[in-house]
């Protein structure tokens, strides 16, 4: 009966941690939201703030009243909104990416980038700025074609017989990475054009971004952040090996490959619409595990909450840190997460030992 | 009713490491896979848990094809425990257990009562429920081998294949998995199919065992049958000795060593025979020693159950038997005689002789007399080997007479019997 007992309390407990995680989670996401909505060269209260949104929202809207600046209604809802919406969903996408990439490749280090998006990306990019004629199409969707192209090498180089294991596909990823960060390195050296745009690209950012980008990329990361988030049985079967995995009833061949497609998609949508932001999909599971566990069902989501929140935060910090220059959110993730990660992991060491 | 491989050519990218074997695991039978490393134990286990799907022939569950069937359906019938578990992120004992449920619930679909009492129930046979609140990261490589064996359990399978189960545990877990495995496999009827190092182990608890070489099946059938020292010779190039466990009765195997001496018989035997009258462990060197050396050795007559009598029949000799603890009677003093007049040469061991064994004695006068070479081993001066009251003194003397050769130790019987070779041949 002991036993009993106990099986179920696990159960229970589990099921009561994991809404505690969401919840706690969701309130920070919506905290980080209010403040980033708020803060910048011009700050509105976050009550303001709050209600502001509030009037936006059908048959609600009346109890909102309408006591604030017209300029600060349009500060928060054209200029800011469509920002910290895009970080949210970026940093969402780089989240679950993250969880998905490290689950699939069994790997701790692997994030969203690893198996070539963000050279690829960089790439397509760095194509779209520097060449004329046909290839000079826009930088976004040069971007997400370079992103989904070094994605599919990756995978196919990668393959073996049929198969894709781990192991070949992390090694593919860095060596299809590091020969297209090459390529990359070797025409904004050879370009007669400006190449800053390229480079303010590549360290990432959400400057000027507006509802139109909103739009376009929201597709992309909605899809691919939901297919991952329907994989989380089968990256949790994964956790034990492709073999035990198998033996389990998953088909390995066929989870990886969703996955893949999924992560990849969200995350070359990320990196088109916002350049290349480091660490957060390396970051964000790893921190989410320590508290949520290994748990596919609640890490992905929880990830993807994480994620968002940091990103929000990340923005707010790259845009107010410096007035009134604007720092890319990149150099900020690398900055604030490296050092953070380092204490975390030295911390977790020496708590076992 | 089975789970079952036809013909399977099995491989991977580097060619075929498995040729047309046919494997059967009957529902409700307890298979042991046994073969040296490398013979495609593995393989096999992968072919019939639906990972490694075969080049050629095909893989059966219960009649239908293992491939055409869906993954799920085939993992909620067919369970399977890998060797080891990957070092991974960290996982409670009990998450473990719990995705044993996975093939059994739909995808969003989360883990009910009924999931958690099969959960607890694998946890308690494998006396696992203490650990159930642990990390995997801080149990040792038994405990987690044991807490694989219950997320197997979990998906209630009707067939349980496992690779060496009991590699990491010790000898106390060995016996209480396999144990435990054997008790669910009379009880509910799982079908175990295991791939066990142990040979002594797979002929405790096993009912058919197959034998593996260069991914072919060499041998299969009872433990009895196939644990043979010419069949561990054939497939593991090894020397050993099949005798019976003192409780079962299976066979049990017993390594014998490479000799540190030079040998003594460079040439084969070439397949001479020689006939050897011991007992009680007198002539047990011989035994062992003419075997190795390529004579067709024989025996007798020797009690049931005398140490000589145990090592001939471990070595597939060919033995003269008398009841136990009884006189060797005249039918098996004329089965004797017949063996050492068949032989090229009679070696009478350092025996000790009584009223039982004379007619022993007097055989081996008797094929003297008729033309047989004798040698006689003295280690131990006659009188104190003497238990008939004298009875015995005149036929050893007379065997003493005209034999061949008397030496005073066993080595000395094979010098003599190499250096007959280069003299006379034949």
């Amino acid at each position: 009966m002991t036993s009993g007992r106990r099986a179920d309390d696990h159960l229970a407990r589990r099921a009561r941690r994991w809404r505690l995680v969401l919840a706690v989670l969701a309130a920070a996401l919506l905290a980080a939201c209010l403040l980033g909505l708020g803060s910048g060269a011009v700050t509105v209260p976050v009550g303001e703030v709050a209600r502001i949104l509030l009037s936006r929202v059908p048959r609600w809207g009346a109890l909102a009243g309408e006591d604030w600046p017209a300029s600060h209604e349009v500060i928060v809802v054209v200029v800011r909104a469509p920002r910290v919406v895009l970080a949210a969903a970026v940093g969402a996408t780089l989240g679950i990416a993250g969880a998905a990439f490290q689950g699939l490749l069994g790997n701790p280090m692997a994030d969203p980038y690893v198996i070539g998006a963000s050279s690829g990306a960089a790439l397509g990019a760095t194509l779209a700025m520097t060449a004329g004629g046909i290839l000079a199409i826009s930088l976004v969707p040069a971007a997400f074609l370079g992103a989904l192209a070094a994605v599919t090498a990756v995978y196919l180089l990668a393959r073996e017989g049929g198969r894709v294991p781990q192991l070949t596909l992390l090694l593919a990823g860095v060596a299809v990475g590091s020969f297209l960060a090459a390529i990359v390195s070797g025409l904004i050296l050879l370009s007669q054009r400006d190449v800053r745009p390229v480079i303010f690209w590549l360290m990432g950012g959400f400057s000027g971004r507006g509802w139109s980008h909103v739009l376009t990329a929201a597709p992309y990361l909605g899809l691919g952040t939901l297919v991952v988030l329907a994989m989380a049985r089968e990256l949790n079967a994964l956790l034990l090996g492709e073999e035990s995995a198998r033996q389990l009833g998953v088909d390995t061949e066929r989870a990886k490959l969703i996955l893949i497609l999924g992560a990849s998609l969200g995350t070359a949508a990320a990196v088109a619409v916002s350049g290349i932001i480091g660490f957060v999909g390396l970051v964000v599971p790893h921190l989410t595990r320590l508290w949520a566990g290994s748990d596919h069902r609640i890490l992905l989501p929880a990830s993807a909450l994480a994620g968002a929140t940091l990103l929000v935060l990340a923005d707010l910090v790259a845009r107010t840190a410096l007035p009134p220059l604007e720092l890319p959110v990149g150099v900020v993730t690398s900055l604030l997460g490296g050092p953070f990660f380092l204490f975390l992991l030295r911390r977790a060491r020496g708590g076992l030992s | 009713m089975a789970l079952r491989l036809e013909g399977a050519t099995l491989g991977y990218r580097g060619g075929p490491v498995v040729h047309a074997v046919d494997l059967e695991l009957p529902a409700g039978g307890f298979v042991g896979l046994i073969g040296p490393n490398a013979s495609g134990k593995s393989t096999l286990l992968k072919a019939m848990s639906r990972v490694l799907q075969p080049l050629q022939g095909r893989a059966t569950l219960d009649g239908e094809d293992l491939w055409r069937l869906p993954s799920m359906a085939v993992a909620r019938r067919v369970a399977a425990v890998a060797q080891g578990l990957p070092p991974t992120f960290p996982l409670l004992a009990q998450e473990l257990v719990l995705m044993g449920r996975l093939p059994h619930l739909r995808r969003f679909q989360g883990e009910g009562p009924r999931d958690l009492a099969v959960v607890r129930r694998a946890l308690t046979l494998t006396g696992t429920l203490p650990l159930a609140d642990r990390s995997l990261a801080e149990l040792s490589g038994g405990e987690r081998q044991r807490l694989s064996i219950a997320r197997a359990l979990a998906q209630e399978p009707k067939y349980l294949l496992l690779d060496e189960p009991t590699a990491h545990l010790d000898i106390n877990y060995k016996v209480e998995l396999l144990d435990l495995l054997r008790r669910l496999n009379r009880a509910e009827n799982l079908a175990v199919l295991v791939i066990l190092h142990d040979l002594n182990l797979a002929a405790l608890y096993c009912d058919q065992l197959v034998l593996l070489r260069d991914g072919r099946v060499h041998v299969r059938g009872s433990p009895e049958a196939v644990l043979l020292s010419s069949h561990l010779q054939e497939v593991y190039g090894s020397h050993t000795v099949i005798s019976r466990h003192p409780i079962r009765g299976v066979p049990q195997v017993t390594l014998v060593p490479g000799r540190d001496e030079e040998p003594v018989v460079p040439s084969r035997g070439d397949g001479r025979r020689v006939h050897l009258v011991g007992g009680g462990g007198s002539a047990a060197w011989l035994l062992e020693a003419l075997a190795l050396a390529g004579f067709v050795v024989t025996a007798g007559a020797l009690n049931r159950g005398d140490s000589d009598w145990v090592l001939a029949r471990s070595l597939g000799l060919e033995v003269v038997e008398a009841a136990p603890f009884s006189a060797v009677g005249d039918p098996e003093r004329a089965r004797a005689l017949e063996l050492m007049r068949a032989a090229d040469w009679v070696v009478l061991a350092d025996v000790a002789v009584g009223r039982g064994n004379l007619p022993n004695l007097e055989a081996v006068r008797d094929a003297m007399q008729a033309g047989g070479r004798v040698i006689v081993v003295e280690a131990t001066p006659w009188p104190r080997r003497d238990f008939t009251g004298g009875a015995a003194a005149p036929i050893y003397a007379a065997i003493r007479e005209g034999a061949a050769a008397v030496v005073t130790d066993d080595r000395a019987v094979l010098e003599r019997l190499a250096a007959t070779t280069r003299e006379s041949g034949r």
